[in-house]
């Protein structure tokens, strides 16, 4: 049994005499013990505990900073000039600096999912209870949580274990943000140390989140085939009331869908959504239709196909009330940590806020989920038949009248974070070819920053949206729900092809849709690992824009490949908070594959994924602070991402020198010999400039110092043919990766080998590897 | 008269930003003073041309006149050999970026390490973060931007331009000295 808090306070106590006083009896919360597994070294780790394991990582995967200003101002002895390493008023340098604002966005992305499994968790427990049990795949999943056995060191049972695993968290974050402040933390080294703590925290809140949700809200359970999904502009029917939610925080989500159930009015109005939270209802019932990625929101809006808009929390944008006000559509914001300056009727009669909303009222805070659920059918229902003029977009003659307003200044292109062409498209579309700008929209994030550049106030990305319409209202995908944790069983069947590189690699594509090229460019590098066998994981916005693309048979990705963990699978795991199960299955890969201890033993743990399972992240898209963390929480299980073109202003890449040979030496469990291992894998932190340096990328990052010689032959095999495609030669550094003649691919053998005689290539031993001295089992004399 | 403003307006360094190139001939002394050159060419190289001229034969015309080695990022080095240019180095630009910071370090190895750094053909904000690494960690390094673009953190960078005025710098910086 472990007990937490224990306080016992009595001031005064007189025995025999029976006098007692003051007694304050505080005994916190008591964890009952299922688990027998004895505690390891790290239970509830602080942001010293494993220290030495990130310096190990550090020490390969050096930090390349490319600082976005020159100057620190978070206190008020600044601004400082830091240019050229100068010191500010307090003594940090730019290296400091720069990691330290890496910090801070992965304080704040863990702060984000932490805050949300907090308000998420709440709420179930006041539905469900304490003691409501956690099932995320019935008899198919044992290790129900691994991230939380790993870190926290428990076995949570019920909803309310997980209230103690959440304070930890807190705790730990209060503490990493501390670290920021002013005359703290003054080494980038450890300011690194401490991002990759923030990011073992972030999953561990990811986890708590899905866990609970899955098991409360009956979300598919480790499903290796759900159901499917329509996603799309166009899988909405606009004739129906439409109710649309935007964020990632469902219980909003679940109480339309349980209101309408209870009211007889499923399949009378249409829910659908944006972002994560749509993935989620889209996991609750089958009636949630998911609109698409986060860049979808605007047009969407300005499209005024919803009659009402929920938001709850986390991507939202900030101007949603004033957009939606232009096609007068009520807003309901439902979260306390976005309020849109809304009016708080919580409390108020139900039936009297759709009321105000139907009759005009802007929008309403209301921060009881059921509430909302009624609030917003209702308000759907009776403000649909008043809102038909607005479900409109502009009709061509205003887009022409407008674009001929264009006065050609370039402010839209210099504002555009894809440097988009729109005054060209306006020049065509001032003379009636709106061919140009429905061109741009592929390659549009939906921001809006033209908009507000323009000084002749053109809806420039309306009139995008309106010159695309055909195709906008012809979208219409399938994908596949999100299915949550990897069962037990999956993982012991691909656990030994994995860690020998049988199968090539696991490939996660991640993160939200920020992308330099459009979306297309996802789909295809999924679709191109899919039929190459290796695992293909998504989740959140790269998940959507996967499902965005058909074959001539007008499949989607989902259609073509099947759901389950295992070679050529397209798995969706669902939400951002869903990314815990990518670290779950590589941790389980370790703890049920390879019987590695699991409770509170990051460290071993993490040290076998990083040099055994080819695991690989990419965020194409990546934006937000929540992306930062999500990826911090990765680099400290030693897994590599990657990041697209816009991922270059996180400001530092963690980079491996292939010229440093020191640097790729593992101990050889076997002997404690240190035996170059090659750069397996090469970086941690990676931006690329394109889809094509990308793909032979990912394949080179799965290979890892344990791959057998089948294992890594396949691997080069991959590696090499790919590099062929895009670069049209072979790579230059094939000679590191190969360490016996038998890696070497059979179909290639001509050809690498005498690239390699040419390089003076010599054999290298492979090692049973390790970076960690005590997992040595016999020392060399 | 050009101005040293950023292309994205936002993009706003701080105290040091860089030098404008008043006009070709000042690109091409700089250059020529150097002593050791590197083009790093980018992912946009191949895909753009100015006025029907293909932007890679300007990047071939760099290395030519200024004996200069070409790093081509991303897959760039495709493009190259399928013009049979020799004298050109794949690394990303990552590594490409963390190598310029190395004082010991010049792509061919000779004459570490490279005094002046000529970049072009990049997405302008992949660039601008590239370059303010080497603004801030490479003190040996002059970085010279030829992009069509300001690129603020660069040490020289030609100001926002036309094509017709970018092709005319082109044109005239690639230009063969006489004699
Ligand atoms: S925190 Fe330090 S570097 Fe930043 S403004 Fe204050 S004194 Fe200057
Ligand atoms: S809305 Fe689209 S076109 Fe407009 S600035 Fe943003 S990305 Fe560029
Ligand atoms: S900002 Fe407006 S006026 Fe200026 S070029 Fe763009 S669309 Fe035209």
């Amino acid at each position: 049994m472990v007990s937490k808090h224990v306080k016992v306070k009595v001031d005064e106590l007189k025995a025999g005499s029976a006098v007692l006083k003051n007694l304050e009896i505080s005994l916190g919360r008591i964890l009952e013990e299922y688990w027998e597994e004895p505690v390891g070294p790290t239970p509830q780790p602080e942001m010293t505990d494993l220290r030495e394991w990130d310096k190990k990582l550090l020490e390969k995967y050096r930090p390349l900073y490319m600082p976005f200003c020159d100057v620190c101002c978070l206190c008020t002895m600044g601004k400082c000039d830091l240019t050229k390493n100068k010191r500010g008023a307090c003594g940090l340098d730019m290296s400091a600096q720069q990691s330290r604002i890496v910090l801070l966005a992965c304080c704040i992305g863990a702060a984000t999912h932490t805050a949300h499994a907090r308000h998420l968790l709440e709420h179930l427990l006041d539905r469900y209870g304490r003691r409501h049990v956690l099932d995320v795949g019935g008899v198919n999943i044992e290790v129900e949580a691994p991230i939380t056995r790993l870190v926290y060191g428990i076995r949570p049972r019920t909803l309310g274990d997980l209230e103690d695993v959440l304070d930890y968290v807190e705790k730990e974050i209060t503490a990493l943000i501390s670290a920021t402040h002013t005359g703290q933390e003054g080494n980038n080294m450890d300011f690194e140390s401490k991002v990759f703590h923030a990011g073992m925290i972030d999953h561990l809140a990811m986890e708590v989140a899905d866990i609970a949700q899955i098991s409360a809200f009956n979300f598919p359970k480790a499903d290796p085939e759900p159901r499917f999904a329509e996603l799309g502009f166009g899988s909405v029917d606009a004739s129906k009331p439409v109710i649309l939610v935007i964020g990632h925080n469902v219980p909003p989500a679940i109480e339309i869908t349980r209101y309408l159930k209870e009211n007889g009015l499923e399949g009378k109005v249409e829910l659908c959504g944006l972002c994560c939270t749509a993935h989620d209802a889209s996991r609750h019932t089958h009636n949630a239709k998911i609109v698409g990625p986060l860049s979808w929101q605007l047009r969407f809006i300005r499209s005024g196909v919803p009659d009402v808009i929920v938001v709850d929390e986390q991507c939202i944008r900030a101007d949603t009330l004033i957009e939606a006000g232009k096609v007068k559509t009520p807003v309901i914001a439902t979260n306390g940590k976005n309020c849109q300056g809304l009016p708080d009727r919580t409390m108020d009669d139900p039936e009297e806020v759709a009321r105000t909303l139907i009759e005009g009222g802007v929008g309403a805070l209301i921060l009881d989920p059921v509430k909302v659920g009624e609030v917003a059918v209702k308000t759907a229902l009776g403000l649909a038949p008043r809102r038909e003029r607005f479900k409109v977009m502009p009709d061509v003659e205003e887009v022409v009248r407008e674009a001929k307003k264009c006065r050609q200044c370039n402010e839209c292109m210099r504002a555009c974070p894809n440097n988009l062409n729109i005054p060209k498209a306006m020049v065509e579309a001032a003379a009636g070819k709106l061919e140009g700008l429905a061109g741009l929209l592929d390659y549009c994030i939906g921001c809006a920053r033209c908009d507000s550049a323009c000084p002749e106030r053109i809806s420039i990305h309306t009139y995008m949206a309106k010159a695309s319409e055909k195709a906008l209202k012809e979208e219409r995908f399938k994908i596949r729900v999100g299915r949550g944790a990897i069962q037990d069983v999956e993982i012991r069947n691909v656990g030994s092809p994995i860690v020998l590189g049988e199968i090539p690699g696991v490939v996660a594509f991640v993160g939200c849709s920020n992308y330099a090229e459009g979306g297309r460019e996802v789909a295809e590098m999924a679709e191109e690992f899919a039929k190459r066998k290796y695992i293909v994981v998504a989740s959140g916005c790269a998940a959507m824009s996967m499902a965005m693309t058909r074959d001539e048979e007008g499949k989607t990705i989902y259609e073509r490949y099947p759901g389950d963990f295992d070679a050529g699978g397209v798995v969706n795991v669902g939400s951002c908070v869903s990314n815990a199960h990518i670290a779950g299955a590589a941790i389980k890969i370790a703890s049920i594959f390879a019987k590695r201890k699991l409770r509170a033993n990051y460290e071993e743990i993490a040290d076998y994924i990083h040099n055994r399972v080819g695991a690989v992240g990419v965020a194409w898209g990546a934006m937000s602070q929540k992306a930062a963390a999500i990826a911090s929480g990765f680099w400290r299980l030693g897994i590599p991402v990657i990041v697209g073109p816009h991922g270059f202003k996180y400001r530092r890449m963690l980079l491996g020198d292939k010229d440093l040979k020191g640097h790729w030496e593992v101990y050889d469990a076997r002997t404690g010999k240190k035996v170059y291992a090659g750069p397996t894998p090469e970086h941690l932190f990676y931006a690329a400039e394109s889809k094509e340096e990308v793909l032979p990328l990912i394949a080179k990052l799965c290979m890892r110092p344990n791959d057998t010689t089948k294992g890594r032959a396949i691997k080069l095999t991959h590696y090499i043919d790919l590099y062929k495609r895009t670069y049209g030669r072979i790579p230059e550094d094939i000679h590191l990766f190969v360490r016996t003649e038998a890696d070497i691919p059979i179909t290639m053998k001509d050809e690498i080998k005498s690239f390699l005689e040419e390089k003076g290539w010599v054999e290298t031993e492979i090692p049973d590897p390790t970076l960690l001295p005590r997992l040595i089992r016999r020392r060399v004399e | 008269m050009a101005l040293a403003e950023s292309w994205q307006k936002a993009e706003v360094p701080g105290p040091l930003k860089a030098m404008l190139i008043p006009n070709p001939e000042v690109a091409a002394s700089l250059i020529s003073r150097s002593r050791n050159p590197v083009i790093v060419s980018g992912s946009e190289t191949p895909k753009l041309e100015i006025n029907g001229k293909r932007l890679i034969k300007y990047v071939e015309m760099l290395s030519e006149r200024f004996s200069a080695p070409i790093v081509a990022t991303s897959n760039t080095v495709r493009a190259f050999d399928e013009d049979r240019w020799r004298n050109v180095y794949s690394l990303s630009l990552a590594e490409a970026t963390a190598k310029l910071s190395n004082p010991d370090w010049s792509v061919e190895g000779k004459n570490p390490p490279h005094d002046t750094a000529l970049f072009i053909g990049f997405k302008y904000y992949t660039l601008w973060l590239a370059l303010s690494n080497l603004k801030h960690y490479a003190e040996h390094l002059k970085t010279v931007s030829l992009e069509k673009y300001y690129q603020p953190h660069a040490a020289w960078s030609l100001p926002n331009l036309t094509d017709e005025r970018w092709m005319e710098n082109l044109e005239k910086i690639t230009q063969k000295k006489e004699g």
